[in-house]
């Protein structure tokens, strides 16, 4: 344990002396973490090692598959190392330690950068609103922040409680990121173990930064029907100034907003927005801003000409975005010590000096890290701006300047090469030279804008500037519907579909999560979100994957935001926010663990996610997931018990966590309330699963729902949808070949499948299974259920 | 092409690199060398077929079963053709999974063709490292460094050729 108090308090009802008689006096120094009503959990506060036995068993049922991506290590001046098959390094190294420290790494980074946004908005907003500024996340969260109850038994109720948390947050961070300095840890468990608990601190640090701007800042409170905003590049009003933020700290953009309403101007300008913070700027102002897309549009909206202003905050902007606004003669406003850009900084510098400079073009950009300047030099700028630039909207080239760029191709390839989609660009660019744009325009999807093609051309052609331009109609038909980012999951949700998702009849809970890396396009991920709302599963979203969920319109030309209910019920589609959000996805599974079950929740982590892992359907899908912070998301599932899928892309975490599901041994644990040992089964049968296409994952989805707890009734729904995807891509005549796995008893075989079931399972030699209720991995539980049997 | 295939490469390999091929003709005799084997056929399949030819998935299905290995498979395109020809002896299988069984099952050599590129790099690359026992034969467009055998990065149309001859060549010599 790391239990982080360091307070005194001197609590005296009554103190005579000869000097003075006092009564009532209370003096605390530091912090105080309030009693709640549930007793201390076991584990408060954990440090490294403190969940290390969970860990282990979770990584000895789910091993390590590694995949190099690299097969040196370049990290200590003993090296470079060859790490080749069975050889090690200068330090001792072998491939499988390298690879398990590199995600060690990965996720340490992933969960650094999400505590850095934490902490820079909780200092904000406490020196703005106040240490008591109340935690109110909505009149139906009576359980704000589970994460932090769960991990620290602290629970919340003010801005002040989340100090606490933010400095453990921190200690830890440090910690743990020390375990990668050569000569410290050595075994890919104890690695693997660390990557587990980073993903656990991302998670705290996610909901701190999240409960914080929706505590302070008015972004809708659970609301299931916060309010539905414009996205799309088709939905900016380009006879406007146009501000374009980017990021994930809404703080610069809210100011921006405020600046605006401020001095009446707000129906003057557009402010639109790129990835996260274009989810909490629409969270903040409700219909007014505008979100152009995910992460992977920063380029193609750039490249359109239509900003003026482009202010940047923090995480995954484009770190070249000085030289690309410079060619549509836009200027950069770094609103962040995190992403500076080599801008000069005018933070004291009068606005008005700033703007001149900025107009005139005597500098590209600023750094301002104050908000309410930066907010006054945005607008003003975009106001002078604005005039200067209307050449530059929409300014995309022509068809016969496409196909005179095109003309230059000499058909080398080194694009399609260098691509990391693989695209066929070489044959697009040659029917382009001819005068058929149709290939270059089908690249549009697919292609997410990283400009490699551009950089390795030996004719300098500006490839990705002619796919823009032969796409130009499809961009400014890009006006669709997205629902605000919500918040928390409210705890009468919880109620009502807790006792339906343990029991399995709520086939699962997906959350489609992470970044804009689809192997294939956004699409991908609408139709998985669409498919799966449509057999009522719960599906939720966050990040870019929210917004690529709003990039599909059905029949009657609705996004899938109008389409299904906000609420997070059966069939719901629930677009929590931004990636600090993912919390509250977290946060949900959580709850039905602590308000279904009734399990203790204060610092209880082993008992709650194994209960997670063999009882609560749900899994995350991060088809396109990119960035190390998508890493330290998943990672936090992961120790939670729930399964993450990835796109191709995602092999790129160099190891995938797998269930030998062949292997029998593997798959017994016991029944908690007998403590008899039992087979409970591949279920889930993989913790970290990178699927190769989507129809893949659309069938690996329903089966890591499967749990051992489910019922009976709840299996045979599970299976049903795992057989009918199964068909629906390979046909009427086919059953999965691990079916047979996830079938304990008659009465688990979906009914549609019964006779051809049966079938199947008579020329298998399949035999009945157990089937327990109350299944766990862990001993310690077993003791937990006799002691609360036995009333202690 | 490059002096060194790799070069113009998505992703540099390390020490261990691949065998180029470059003549088609030697083909068959690596796949003759081994008894059990993989043929894995790739979900990209169906996106390689748009831009050569749309015959390309039953030209891949012919060489498979003439190379004589167990075809697996993950894509419906695939599994759709077979059903067509009234093939029964595939599997339906992921890559992922076939790469983690494929030691325990006795693969001496698996075959690659129409994956996803970057997906397929890495799985070649734990088969390079965790499975130094199981050769690897890649028939894409494109070189894979990992492999034990790549064909070299060709133009698609050569390529698809390439295929074609092949598919000839496996034919006569199994006839």
């Amino acid at each position: 344990m790391s239990i982080p108090y360091k307070e005194i308090r001197l609590r005296l009802e009554e103190l005579k002396s000869a000097v003075a008689e006092v009564k009532g006096l209370d003096v605390s120094i530091g912090y105080v973490v309030e009693e709640w009503e549930e007793p201390p959990g076991p584990t408060p506060f954990p440090s490294i090692a403190t969940l290390r036995r969970w860990d282990h068993v979770l990584l000895n049922r789910y091993k390590p598959l590694y995949l190099p991506y690299c097969d040196l290590c370049c990290l200590c001046t003993y090296g470079r190392c060859d790490l080749s098959r069975t050889k090690r390094g200068a330090c001792g190294l072998s491939l499988s330690e390298q690879q398990s420290r590199l995600v060690t790494l990965v996720c340490g980074i992933g969960a650094c950068t999400h505590a850095g946004h934490a902490r820079e908005l909780l200092d904000k907003l406490v020196e703005r609103y106040g240490d008591d500024r109340p935690i109110d996340l909505g009149g139906e969260v009576y359980l704000e922040a589970p994460n932090i109850r769960l991990v620290t038994g602290v629970k919340p109720k003010t801005l002040r409680d989340l100090k606490i948390v933010m400095e453990y947050v921190e200690k830890q961070l440090v910690q743990t990121m020390a375990t990668v300095q050569v000569g410290q840890e050595g075994h890919w468990i104890d690695y693997e173990q660390k990557v587990f608990h980073f993903g656990m601190l991302d998670h705290l640090a996610l909901e701190i930064a999240d409960v914080v701007q929706v505590a302070a800042l008015g972004f809708p409170k659970a609301d299931p029907n916060s309010p539905l905003v414009d996205l799309g590049i088709g939905t900016v009003d380009t006879s406007k100034p146009v501000i374009l933020v980017i990021g994930h700290n809404v703080l610069p953009s809210a100011a921006i907003v405020d600046y605006l309403e401020e001095t009446g101007q707000r129906d003057k300008v557009e402010v639109v927005g790129l990835c996260c913070t274009a989810h909490d700027i629409t969270r903040y102002e409700k219909k007014r801003a505008k979100i152009v897309g995910p992460i992977s549009w920063q380029l193609r909206f750039i490249r359109t000409g239509i900003p003026d202003v482009i202010v940047i905050d923090e995480q995954c902007i484009y770190t070249n975005i000085v030289e690309e606004a410079r060619k549509i003669g836009a200027v950069v406003i770094a609103t962040t010590e995190k992403a500076l850009r080599g801008l000069p900084d005018r933070t004291y510098t009068s606005p008005d000096t700033t703007v001149e400079e900025l107009v005139s073009g005597k500098i590209p950009g600023a750094v301002i890290l104050d908000e309410s300047r930066l907010a006054e030099v945005a607008v003003k700028a975009v106001f002078k701006l604005a005039p200067l630039r209307v050449k530059y909207k929409w300014s995309l080239l022509d068809e016969k300047t496409i196909a005179e760029h095109a003309k230059k191709c000499t058909g080398c390839r080194n694009c399609e090469r260098n691509c990391p989609q693989n695209l066929p660009i070489s044959i697009a660019i040659q029917k382009a030279s001819k005068g058929d744009l149709t290939a270059l325009k089908s690249l549009y999807h697919r292609c997410f804008a990283c400009r490699r093609c551009e950089y390795v051309c030996p004719r300098d052609i500006p490839i990705l500037t002619l796919i823009l331009a032969a796409s130009k109609d499809v961009m400014m038909n890009e006006r669709y519907r997205c629902r605000a980012g919500r918040g928390p999951i409210q705890d009468t949700e919880i109620r009502a579909v807790g006792r339906d998702i343990v029991l399995g009849v709520i086939p699962g809970v997906i959350g489609f999560v992470g970044c804009a890396n689809w192997p294939d396009g956004a699409h991908d991920v609408a139709e998985m979100a669409r498919e799966f709302a449509s057999r009522r599963y719960i599906v939720t979203a966050s990040g870019c994957s929210a917004m690529a969920i709003a990039m599909f319109k059905n029949e009657e030309g609705q996004t899938p935001y109008e389409e299904f209910s906000g609420v997070f019920e059966a069939g719901g589609l629930v677009n929590v926010g931004s990636c600090v959000a993912n919390a509250h996805i977290a946060g949900a599974v959580i709850k039905i663990a602590n308000i279904f079950a009734k399990l203790p929740l204060r610092a209880n982590y082993m008992e709650i996610a194994d209960y997670i892992l063999n009882r609560i359907g749900a899994v995350g899908v991060a088809w396109g997931a990119m960035s190390q912070k998508a890493a330290a998301i998943a990672s936090g599932f992961w120790r939670l018990g729930v399964p993450v899928i990835v796109g191709p892309h995602g092999l790129k975490y160099r190891r995938m966590l797998l269930g030998d599901v062949e292997n029998e041994d593997a798959w017994y644990g016991y029944d908690a309330m007998t403590g008899e040992s039992l087979w409970l089964g591949p279920a889930p049968a993989h913790l970290f699963y990178a699927a190769e296409s989507k129809e893949e994952a659309m069938v690996m989805i329903p089966k890591l729902c499967i749990r051992p707890a489910d019922t009976p009734q709840g299996r045979a729904i599970k299976l049903t949808n795992y057989v009918s995807i199964y068909k629906k891509f390979y046909g009427d005549d086919k059953l999965p070949p691990d079916l047979h796995l996830y079938i304990r008893t008659e009465a688990d075989i979906p009914v549609p499948f019964r006779d051809e079931i049966l079938a199947y399972l008579k020329e298998v030699g399949w035999k009945e299974r157990p089937v327990t209720s109350n299944p766990t991995l862990l001993e310690e539980v077993i003791e937990v259920y006799k002691k609360r049997r036995g009333g202690a | 092409m490059a002096a060194e295939y790799w070069l113009y490469g998505d992703i540099p390999p390390g020490p261990i690199k691949a065998s180029v091929i470059t003549d088609i003709k030697t083909v068959p005799d690596i796949i003759k060398k081994f008894k059990n084997k993989v043929f894995s056929i790739g979900p990209y399949i169906t996106k390689l077929s748009e831009i050569t030819a749309p015959d390309l998935i039953d030209r891949v299905i012919s060489l498979a079963l003439a190379s004589g290995g167990r075809i697996a498979t993950s894509s419906p395109a695939v599994v759709k053709a077979l059903d067509a020809k009234g093939i029964k002896n595939y599997d339906i299988e992921f890559l992922l999974e076939l790469a983690r069984k494929a030691l325990k099952r006795g693969a001496e050599l698996i075959v690659f063709v129409g994956h996803f590129y970057s997906y397929e790099w890495l799985i070649l690359n734990y088969l390079k490292h965790y499975a130094p026992d199981i050769k690897t034969l890649t028939l894409e467009p494109y070189a894979q460094p990992n492999a034990t055998w790549t064909l070299a990065s060709l133009p698609l149309p050569i390529w698809y050729k390439n295929i074609c001859s092949l598919d000839e060549m496996l034919k006569k010599g199994t006839a």
